[in-house]
């Protein structure tokens, strides 16, 4: 069946509320009269779709929101360098509403999986009939309230699940750490030993010391893996020691074809005092991770870390002298995580904090963050300063 | 020789094994007693009154550091090995507090090397403080540093010996290591002690006075060490 006339789309609504299918990206129209959808469908404009078309693309720019009639579609979302399916779905459902909310960027891309006919409705045409029908958009918006409610609750599980996991991680990066690399450790040196004491032919002693070669080599190993899942230094001595410590061993590996590299690190008034974890460990993954964009696709020979606590307020750059990017041209790209930069705005707001990158082709890209923390009695007045340097590999 | 009486304090089976068999390759170590926690590690000191206590910096229940403190409180003039899994001045600083003669910290990655363990146990019992050498190495290649540090009217070569004698290391060592005349060595050292202002102390005291001074000018972290003798 075709629906093209707003009484025949509001049947088929009507027809479909009983279905549970779709539910929580779909509006509950029987709280509506028909009359009244009637007069919501008709300031609308009805599209019909082919399969395999985008309806709403990240960053289109478009801030309409769609009632799907007909056909089911994808939702895809960036994750990663990829795009990555998160729902299907039906007719009934809402779509586009997020950006038809807050008139910023879409979020998702919508694609058709099968021939779709779809009503949508402008800001503009929205703003003039709730005017005239206040009553209809109320519960209208409220029922997109509902939505977007729920959709916070999920999130809010992930926040937790993610938090969680790092929980895990860390000890399990403990016991790796305190546990596991401590044996190997005495393993190597009861090795050691034998080396020193037993009577050994030439041929034994040279099996024994490369045995004792690998075990070396292997404990090394686990430690660059160990301080990969959670920083031992983080648990133990806080946010300055983990990222010296991370710095001056990321900084000592060359990688081929890289231009030699500084790093400075600034810190004021952390002393002894820590702040709380679940803030040390996104402070430590959104700086590794400018890091590690700097030293990946900047070619800057020049980076400033500044990190200053202050009394009930964190401030912190990150600076380099690299080759900087378009804004404009790569803002979806920035958004996409292309650079990891929309996790690490994440890392940053999820503390209520704000994070400002700037960035220009030719001189380079700053990274300005602010974070706010419990105020403190006293600031100590300690400050540290460490230079890190990455030789260019000329092999 | 003199006898060393040694307490051994960690809670790896492995580690505890190991390092007694290792010490006890020198006849004149003995190892007195093993704990498998700090708290124990205390008890046993007061028992046992060792020379030299070797002890993990993270054991169940009281921690190396704290375990330190303690036995130092109690027993003035034990001798301290700290072994640490953490390349970090934080604990350094901490391990030194009330004072540096006669304290070693080590890292686990370098007592691979049996022996360093050997070595530092030797050095504690003279007096003499011990930064692990991969340590050391860390400072000077982080350069944390004032720019008014006192370290910057030595000579490159004067640098190098303070950076060996904050490893523990005495002339002969130095000597060996960087390849120099033992007098060469001797007069470098004197040197360095003359600029660093450290000639009042003597002996073993004096190193390791030169050895609190390289990391508080090696860090722009104020220090809290006492330094009074």
């Amino acid at each position: 069946m075709t629906v093209n006339s707003p009484a025949q789309m509001v049947t088929r609504l009507l027809s479909l509320t009983h279905t549970e299918e779709y539910k929580g990206q779909s509006l509950d129209y029987r709280e509506f009269s028909r009359s009244e959808l009637e007069c919501l469908l008709g300031i609308g404009t009805v599209r019909h779709l082919p399969a395999e078309e985008p309806l709403t693309d990240d960053h289109d720019g478009s801030t309409e929101i769609y009632f799907l009639m007909e056909g089911q579609v994808e939702v895809l979302v960036p994750i990663a360098d990829d795009w990555v399916k998160r729902a299907v779905l039906g007719p009934g459902s809402v779509l586009g509403e997020v950006a038809f909310l807050d008139m910023g960027s879409r979020t998702a891309r919508v694609l058709t999986a099968s021939p779709c006919t779809v009503v949508a409705i402008t800001r503009e045409d929205f703003l003039e009939f709730s005017a005239k029908h206040p009553s209809v958009a109320v519960r209208l918006l409220w029922q997109l309230g509902g939505i977007l409610g729920s959709r916070l609750r999920r999130l809010d599980l992930i926040d937790a699940t993610e938090v969680a996991r790092e929980q895990e991680l860390k000890a399990l990066a403990q016991e790796l750490h305190d546990e596991t690399m401590s044996d190997l450790t005495a393993l190597s040196m009861e090795l050691s030993l034998l080396g020193r004491v037993s009577q050994l032919d030439e041929a034994a002693q040279a099996d024994l010391s490369e045995t004792r070669g690998r075990l070396v080599a292997t404990n090394l190993r686990l430690r660059e893996i160990v301080r990969g899942i959670y920083p031992a230094e983080l648990v133990n001595l806080g946010l300055v020691a983990a990222l010296t410590s991370y710095l001056d061993n990321r900084m000592s590996r060359t990688v081929a074809g890289l231009t030699p590299l500084r790093i400075e690190l600034k810190t004021e008034g952390f002393g002894s005092q820590r702040l709380p974890e679940v803030i040390e460990i996104d402070l430590y993954r959104m700086l590794q991770q400018a890091v590690t964009n700097i030293i990946q696709h900047s070619q800057a020979s020049e980076v400033k870390i500044d990190l200053r606590w202050l009394q009930s307020e964190l401030r912190f750059e990150v600076v380099d002298d690299g080759r900087g990017f378009d804004q404009k041209r790569s803002h979806d790209n920035m958004n996409r995580t292309h650079f990891g930069l929309a996790n690490m705005k994440d890392r940053v707001e999820r503390h209520q904090g704000l994070l400002e990158i700037t960035s220009q082709v030719g001189t380079g890209t700053s990274l300005i963050g602010w974070m706010p923390t419990v105020n403190r009695e006293e600031v100590p007045t300690d400050s540290s300063a460490a230079t890190f340097t990455m030789k260019a590999d000329e092999g | 020789m003199d006898t060393i009486r040694i307490l051994l304090a960690d809670d790896s089976q492995y580690i505890r094994t190991a390092y007694q068999r290792i010490l006890e390759t020198q006849s004149n170590f003995h190892v007195v007693g093993v704990a498998s926690d700090g708290e124990e590690a205390v008890q046993k000191a007061l028992e046992l009154s060792p020379d030299v206590a070797v002890l993990d910096i993270r054991m169940p229940r009281v921690n190396g550091l704290e375990a330190a403190h303690r036995m130092i409180r109690e027993l003035p003039s034990i001798r301290i090995v700290m072994v640490s899994g953490y390349d970090d001045l934080g604990y350094v600083r901490e391990l030194l507090k009330d004072g540096p003669q006669g304290k070693a910290y080590l890292l686990k990655t370098s007592i691979e090397d049996v022996g360093e363990l050997i070595r530092a146990v030797e050095s504690v019992f003279k007096g003499g403080t011990v930064l692990d050498p991969n340590l050391v190495q860390k400072m000077v290649r982080v350069h944390l540093e004032h720019s008014n540090s006192e370290l910057h009217q030595l000579t490159d070569n004067e640098r190098e010996m303070l950076e060996l004698m904050a490893g523990g290391y005495e002339d002969q060592d130095i000597s060996l290591i960087a390849n120099l005349p033992l007098e060469q060595v001797a007069l470098l050292t004197q040197q360095v002690l003359e600029k660093l202002g450290e000639s009042d102390a003597t002996g073993m005291d004096q190193r390791s006075q030169a050895v609190v001074r390289f990391i508080n000018e090696s860090s722009s972290v104020s220090y809290i060490v006492d330094e009074g003798t």
